[in-house]
């Protein structure tokens, strides 16, 4: 059974990351990239298998022939990338991005530590999942669970959004994780439950890759491993993984939105197609989760804004158009499932307009849920110190980094942060629960969603570990890296 | 210019590697600990119970519609509210084991899940009372029954 299951998940896998290799820009040197094309196309593949499953199970019923339709489109993928590779062959190609070579302080400290850091992250993630293989509580309650309706319930995949169901359940999450799922239990025609243990693995992985691979190429290989060190080392990210929650997924294309943004940043003009990927990992955060659809508004605003401010309107207009279009797939699907599937919100549903003005304006409340974030956020890594503030004494030692280019794509990551989190902290104000007792069971969890995309936004921003320790000169050239 | 106080850089480097390392091997530490500690207890609350609970409830499905609503019957059900946590999720987890079937709480509906976990080790189910109305179809063992209501 886990060969099959290896397989059923391998499919969407290679054909993400055979179509980011495919459609990758020839100015970026494919082969410097593979580590984040591979990270990106993984998490990328699985999320639109997921939607593809979905609308097939919609439009056509519980049947296998989706599943030729993937391998139809994975084979017609590889013929393209061959394509690709002999164009490629016959041209002249250009080499990696320049980048400073490897201090001895710094390759003989980070490399290891990275090694490290990737083993304890693997032995915990199966510990965690021995000890819990159904996962957290949230995942029978609500993403297993509605991945089971999907599977078992085959055809009538609409009892998953019955009203009988209590609002517990929450049926009106979005469908990526258990999409995946009763997609990769489809494809075997069993329920093994290594296949949401196996899905958790691979987005936490993802996760951390993308942010090395994403900042070995866009800064440099040390920059890259201390990055991947810091975010492999946090709890949070190995325990809601594990927890088989949508969290980690969520979290991982926030920051795959944030890592294309930059990427079209390096290309200028050229760079619309890395905007159109934003988009397009933006609608699949909201298909993983409601939050998700916050942080599309949040990004939305946020561009607007930025660009505006730096190029004018018009810029702006024409920028926030080819996000539209990567996202118009994702929204569309989102809409038709928010309209005609799922049920109404249970928080949005008991709010009442009086309700929120007296809770806003309570200071206690806002005091209350202030104090519990900066608490969490403090402790998610679970390092001996708070890492925020070890990193915060890191950027104050090493300084900033040199590069300006990328002032448009800080400044959306940045703002679009700020957004978020104040859209966060305002639900927890308003919210019609008992405030202590939903802080308690969910605030850990989004406290983290940030975290990935804030590191790769403090990794752009602070100086390089080489440029750092070994006392290079800003005048001196940088060589090329050993290929 | 001159980057500043490389030897400085090189220890909070070192530091923040060593900081996020020996966190990592705490929370590696922790989890193997928590791991052994599970397989000597056997807990009564919390999500570990969710593979036993699971495992005990699969009879079900083989007794079950493949589709369609059932009611639900058990100790820590007062009638209006869950008198336990682990009441509450009890009912949870038989939700998980039977889905696509949908439990509603109660016993108003003609087949009713029964779920007794104490009966697994005490009280036969034949001599157990029921809520009124309900007449016991198959004892699944473990304290996992069928029972017949009446549509109210």
């Amino acid at each position: 059974m886990m060969p099959a299951l290896a397989l059923a998940l391998s499919i969407p896998v290679i054909g993400g990351c055979l179509l980011l290799y495919t459609f990758w820009p020839r100015e970026r040197a494919s082969r410097g990239d593979l580590p984040l094309i591979l990270a990106l196309g993984a998490g990328l593949g699985l999320g639109l298998s997921s939607a593809g499953f979905f609308v097939w199970l919609v439009g056509f019923g519980a049947s296998k022939a989706y599943f030729v339709v993937e391998v139809m489109g994975l084979a017609a993928l590889l013929g393209l990338m061959v394509r690709r590779v002999r164009s490629e062959a016959t041209t002249d190609s250009q080499g990696a991005l320049d980048r400073p070579t490897r201090g001895q302080f710094v390759s003989r400290l980070l490399g290891p530590g990275f090694a490290v850091s990737l083993i304890a992250a693997l032995v915990t993630f199966g510990y965690r999942s021995a000890t819990y293989p159904h996962g957290g509580w949230d995942a029978p309650t609500i993403w297993n669970l509605r991945a089971r309706f999907l599977f078992r319930g085959a055809d009538h995949w609409r009892d998953a959004f019955s009203d009988l169901l209590g609002t517990w359940t929450h049926a009106d999450y979005p469908l990526l994780v258990p999409g995946a799922v009763a997609r990769a239990w489809s494809f075997i025609a069993s329920e093994p439950q290594a296949a949401p243990i196996m899905l958790g693995l691979l987005f936490t992985l993802a996760t951390a890759f993308l942010l090395w691979g994403a900042l070995t190429s866009l800064r440099s290989r040390a920059q890259g491993l201390l990055a991947g060190i810091v975010l492999l080392c946090c709890n949070s990210l190995i325990y809601e993984g594990a927890n088989q929650y949508a969290d980690v997924p969520l979290a991982f294309f926030m920051l795959a939105t944030f890592v294309a943004l930059a990427l079209a940043g390096t290309l200028e003009e050229r760079g619309s197609g890395f905007v159109a990927l934003a988009g397009l990992t933006a609608g699949l955060a909201a298909w993983t989760k409601n939050e998700g659809l916050l942080f599309v508004l949040a990004l939305f605003i946020a561009q607007l804004l930025v660009i505006a401010h730096l190029r004018g309107w018009k810029q702006a207009v024409r920028r926030q158009s080819i996000m539209l279009l990567g996202l118009a797939p994702m929204l569309l699907l989102i809409i038709g499932f928010k309209w005609g599937v799922a049920p109404a919100n249970d928080l949005l549903a008991s709010l009442q307009p009086a309700d929120i003005i007296d809770r806003l304006t309570n200071p206690w409340r806002l005091w209350f849920v202030l104090q519990s974030f900066g608490e969490r956020f403090l402790a998610l890594s679970g390092w001996l110190a708070a890492a925020p503030l070890v990193l915060l004494i890191y950027l104050l030692v090493v300084g900033w980094s040199e590069k300006g280019a990328e002032r448009e794509s800080l400044g959306t990551m940045l703002v679009t942060l700020g957004l978020v989190l104040a859209a966060y902290l305002s639900v927890y104000v308003v919210t019609p629960y008992d405030l202590a007792w939903h802080v308690d069971t969910s605030m850990y969890r989004l406290a983290f969603h940030g975290w990935p995309s804030l590191l790769f936004v403090y990794f752009l921003i602070v100086r390089i570990p080489e440029a750092a320790v070994a006392e290079i000169t800003s005048a001196q050239p940088v060589r090329p890296a050993a290929s | 210019m001159r980057t500043h106080r490389p030897l400085l850089a090189r220890a909070t480097l070192a530091a923040t590697v060593f900081l996020a390392l020996a966190g990592s091997v705490e929370a590696l530490y922790q989890t193997v600990a928590l791991h052994r500690d599970s397989r000597v207890a056997n807990p009564a609350v919390g999500v570990q119970r969710t593979g036993v609970q699971d495992e005990r409830l699969r009879p079900l499905r083989e007794h079950l519609p493949p589709r369609g609503v059932v009611g639900y019957a058990s100790d820590g059900w007062s009638g209006s509210a869950f008198t336990t946590v682990e009441a509450l999720q009890d009912y949870f987890l038989t939700q998980y084991a039977v889905a696509p079937v949908i439990v509603l709480r109660g016993a108003g509906l003609p087949i009713v899940v029964g779920n007794y976990p104490a009966d697994s080790a005490a009280e036969p189910a034949v001599r157990r009372t029921y809520p009124a109305g309900l007449v016991l179809r198959r004892d699944l063992g473990n304290g996992v029954l069928l029972l017949e209501g009446g549509e109210r």
